[in-house]
């Protein structure tokens, strides 16, 4: 599949890097040529120096007959005006990440979807559904859903006390628990567990589960899942925006600090039901006045990733049960991870995964990955028609060690996987396996 | 997120790339065996053993290397280790056959014969090639087919678990020019596409040669080293033997096609003549080679030499040809065209042909950078405050290429001079030293005095051999490949 990608920010990098391990073709067209050149020494793709906007660069860059064009500059207008000009110089499918929620409506989308933009990614928006589902679902650490909800893949941390800490993972399978371990992140790595690991406390487990086992898995943690009531937003930029509008209506009292006044009036005023605060957002006194240690959820996003990390942590010695940083400078990501921050969260690694996750739908593609784990992967593979995992019950196929198969979805209908289960014609099975070595796997469903 | 950059060097890749690699090297010593046979001669179980050999010594780095399924993790230090240890260990596999022939070469000379062949430098330690079997010349011309477009080149065709994100530190570290351009996405479709028009253009030329007064094995072995631009011949006497002003124009084109840019060709056969005909350093190529005909015809008749127009016209473009695309054949002596003449000829073979082609030297296009930043250094001079850009090809090069581009200047004229001062220790004249070492560093094959007329790299001292064998080396893979792994930041963890 050839796909060209129009931004050589971190967001464009990140998926032509993605990409490019998932053997397409890629061409990254940017105006930093150091940053182009660097990327061109190291990876498997074609770089392209110039803007995404002239046609010349994008005809150089094979825009004719591509499959995909993604834009995703910094600047909306100019991901909008590349994407118009691909779709009309041949790219069968485009995305542009746009800078303007009004812009995702459903209204709008399909005006959009008439002048040459299939589909219209807002960071902001994304963040802010992500910052919903954790709320939500705040005991997690990551909660992704596969086909609407069908089966649902958690990254949960272990508490000492709780009832799995210490636990080998045969004992799990005899008593019969509707969900599956298929990873484990400890100090760093992650494992990929077989019958004889154990869970240690503190560790990070994924476990993919039915919609319906959410309850049991939190207590098997050892978290008891709390109602949010009382959240507070640090910022009150584009991003709070779009969070106070995704909260809105889930009945959180919501408050918001931001030092710039402009800010706060706008937010004011659109919002009215929010608490607006115009104060130093660092300003702790002004924290606890606004009851920083009642709060039930701290949410930092500042511009400053710095800023926002030690707001994080402040919020945590104030005893805060939950804190969720935004974390902008990728660089930053792993670290902010191995803080005392409940969840990281970042727009552009949010931007490149949905648009990887898009790729499953192209009909061309019968793998995706759907979740990057910093040193595993968590991929969608069809079974394809006499395929060899397709031949014999799970237990019977010999499956190789760095891969396990945490689950089925059969004609929309999510499904555990057990020795037992045969796996059929069709399925998409969730296999979780450590980086690079996908295609070796690969094999076993073609 | 991942960290990216390492420091240290994993042995393994390099191991079990280069076991893989000589597998396939196994592979392309059973055509000289073919050969062989098929003339019915003893050699063949040379060649059977030295595949054997091979593909035993492949085999053993594979596991050394983590076996077949190990996970390959290649950076830029791989790359250049790599590249080199590549094109050393195909020389050493590949001068079995000369250690073991009938009339057997010393070990020296086995090496220098073979690193001439791979990096398609020319020179031949054999006074008497039409002594020599059918099944060693096929070899001798197929090392330097292989070695025209780039070891690493054929192999990210033939392996295809190479097209990786890894094996383009491998591809900018043997293929040549200022910057690294690719034809498509992925390395392995960019390298597949160069070799089929090496492939079409080889086979257009053993047709064309087939025509002539050629048999079909000269014809063959003189394609392979003509279109590489190597120079290893069949006959004595080079492409003279064969008296023929045909084989002469054939040869003489087609070596300056080998002269021209890969990529643009691959352009130009899909209908696509523009960008060759924009490209200023095809410009420059064209102009230089035709400003050399005419001096070289001037220089020919004014000493004497008349042969009829025919002659007195397709010798001096032969000989512009071969020294500026760093071919090497012969095809009547210029050693009697007077001295200006021998000057023109050094440049011309310091100069080479364009990058990303099958020459050798320092290649046009940084010549053609070299002269513009010269013209805008003399404006600056006068014009401080003026702002300048040196482009090629519309394309502006940055501070850090230029500089980059000056030094490999400064090196290569410097390994230029260790060569002929080495060489010149053991008495013999400057002139024929210089000369020896630009044609072994820039990978050209030509001779003269003593490497001439006058006897061939044989009788040259061993130690010169050696020296002379790296020089080609590093010329081929443009310096920086090579120099780098003896500098101490390259190990420093």
């Amino acid at each position: 599949m050839k796909i060209i990608i129009a931004g050589d920010g971190d967001t464009g990098c990140h998926l032509a890097r993605q990409l490019c391990a998932e053997n397409q073709d890629v061409v990254l067209i940017g105006e930093d040529r150091k940053r182009l050149e660097e990327l061109d020494s190291r990876n498997n793709i074609m770089v392209q120096y110039g803007s995404g906007v002239m046609p010349s660069n994008l005809k150089s860059a094979g825009v004719a007959g591509c499959d995909l064009f993604i834009g995703v500059t910094p600047w909306g207008n100019e991901n909008i005006v590349s994407s118009q000009l691909a779709k009309a110089l041949g790219a069968k499918r485009t995305v542009a990440r746009i800078d303007n929620g009004e812009l995702i409506t459903d209204s709008v989308r399909d005006v959009l979807r008439h002048t040459g933009i299939d589909i219209a990614l807002y960071p902001e928006y994304l963040v802010a559904h992500e910052i919903r589902t954790l709320l939500k679902h705040n005991w997690v650490k990551q909660w992704f859903e596969l086909h609407d909800g069908a089966l649902v893949i958690v990254g949960v941390k272990v508490r000492p006390e709780s009832e799995l800490a210490g636990r080998h993972l045969y004992e799990l399978l005899k008593s019969e628990h509707p969900f599956h371990v298929a990873a484990i992140r400890r100090k760093g790595k992650t494992i990929i567990p077989k019958g004889d690991n154990r869970i240690e406390a503190n560790d990070i487990v994924y476990v993919s589960m039915l919609p319906d086992g959410a309850d049991s898995v939190a207590g098997l943690c050892g978290h008891s899942p709390c109602r949010v009531q009382k959240v507070m937003i640090s910022g009150a930029g584009k991003l709070a925006r779009q969070i106070v509008r995704a909260l809105q209506h889930s009945g959180y009292d919501i408050t918001v600090i931001d030092a710039d006044t402009a800010r706060c009036r706008k937010l004011s005023a659109r919002y009215p039901s929010v608490t607006v605060v115009n104060a130093d957002q660092r300003d702790y006194e002004v924290l606890c006045d606004e009851g920083l240690e009642s709060t039930d959820a701290f949410i930092a996003v500042n511009d400053s990733s710095e800023m926002n990390i030690v707001g994080s942590l402040l919020a945590k010695d104030a005893g805060v049960p939950r804190t969720i940083a935004e974390i902008e400078d990728i660089q930053y990501f792993t670290e902010a991870e191995n803080l005392n921050i409940d969840v990281v969260v970042n727009k552009k690694l949010l931007t490149s995964s949905s648009i990887l996750q898009m790729l499953l739908d192209s009909k061309n593609m019968e793998t995706s990955r759907c979740l990057s784990l910093e040193d595993a992967d968590v991929s969608e593979i069809v079974a394809a028609p006499d395929s060899k995992i397709t031949r014999a019950a799970v237990k019977d196929l010999k499956l190789p060690n760095g891969m396990t198969l945490a689950g089925i979805v059969r004609n929309g209908e999510g499904m555990l996987v057990s020795g037992d289960t045969r796996i059929q014609t069709g399925d998409h099975v969730v296999v979780f396996s450590l980086s690079g070595s996908l295609n070796k796997y690969e094999k076993l469903f073609r | 997120m991942k960290r990216l950059s390492r420091i240290h060097i994993d042995y393994r890749t390099v191991s079990n790339v280069t076991g893989s690699l000589l597998f396939v090297e196994a592979v392309m010593l059973l055509l000289p065996l073919l050969v062989s046979l098929m003339y019915g001669e003893s050699e063949w179980w040379i060649f059977m053993s030295t595949a054997a050999l091979s593909a035993t010594v492949g085999v053993g780095l594979i596991q050394l290397g983590g076996g077949r399924h190990y996970k390959l993790q290649m950076n830029r230090r791989e790359g250049y280790l790599l590249t080199t240890f590549i094109w050393i260990a195909y020389s050493l596999i590949g001068m079995v056959p000369f250690m073991f022939m009938p009339a057997p070469l010393s070990v020296t000379d086995a090496f220098f014969e073979t690193m001439s062949g791979f990096t398609t430098t020319g020179a031949t330690v054999f006074a008497d090639v039409e002594s020599l079997s059918h099944g060693i010349l096929f070899w001798r011309a197929l090392t330097q087919w292989v070695g025209g477009l780039g070891i690493v080149i054929f192999m990210l065709v033939v392996l295809p678990t190479l097209n990786q994100s890894g094996s383009v530190s491998l591809f900018n570290a043997e293929v040549t020019g200022i910057t690294h351009d690719k034809l498509h996405p992925r390395v392995g479709q960019t390298a597949k596409s160069l070799l089929y028009v090496y492939l079409l253009l080889t086979a257009v030329l053993i047709l064309l040669l087939w025509c002539g007064p050629m048999n079909l094995f000269d014809s063959v072995c003189q394609g392979f080293s003509t279109m590489s631009t190597g120079g290893f011949s069949t006959r004595n006497a080079s492409i003279a033997a064969w008296d023929s002003d045909y084989v002469g124009w054939v040869v003489a084109v087609f070596m300056l096609v080998g002269g021209v840019n890969f990529m643009l060709l691959y352009g130009l056969l899909r209908g696509n003549w523009r960008p060759l005909a924009r490209n200023d350093v095809f410009r420059a190529y064209g102009l230089i080679v035709l400003a050399a005909w005419g001096l070289f015809a001037l220089a020919r008749f004014i000493n004497g030499n008349d042969g009829g127009l025919g002659r007195n016209l397709l010798e001096p473009l032969f000989q512009v040809a071969t020294t500026i695309t760093t071919t090497g054949f012969s095809f009547g002596s210029y050693e009697g065209w007077g001295q200006l003449a021998l000057s023109v000829i050094l440049i011309l073979m310091v100069m080479g042909a364009c990058a990303g082609s099958t020459t050798g030297a320092v290649k046009i296009d940084r010549f053609v950078a070299l002269w513009k930043n010269m013209r805008k250094s003399v404006e600056l001079a006068l014009y401080p405050q003026h702002t300048v850009t040196v482009e090629i090809n519309g394309h502006a090069l940055e501070d850090t290429q230029m500089s980059r581009i000056m030094s490999l200047f400064a090196i290569y004229t410097i390994l230029l001079m260790a060569g002929a001062m080495l060489m010149s220790a053991y008495g013999y004249s400057f002139t024929d030293s210089l000369f020896a070492s630009a044609s072994c560093i820039g990978n050209n094959g030509l001779g003269y005095g003593v490497t001439g007329a006058g006897g061939g790299f044989g009788t040259l001292p061993a130690s010169v051999k050696w020296l002379y064998s790296l020089l080609m080396l590093i010329g081929r893979l443009e310096v920086f490949t090579v120099i780098v792994i003896f500098s101490r930041k390259f190990w420093r963890r």
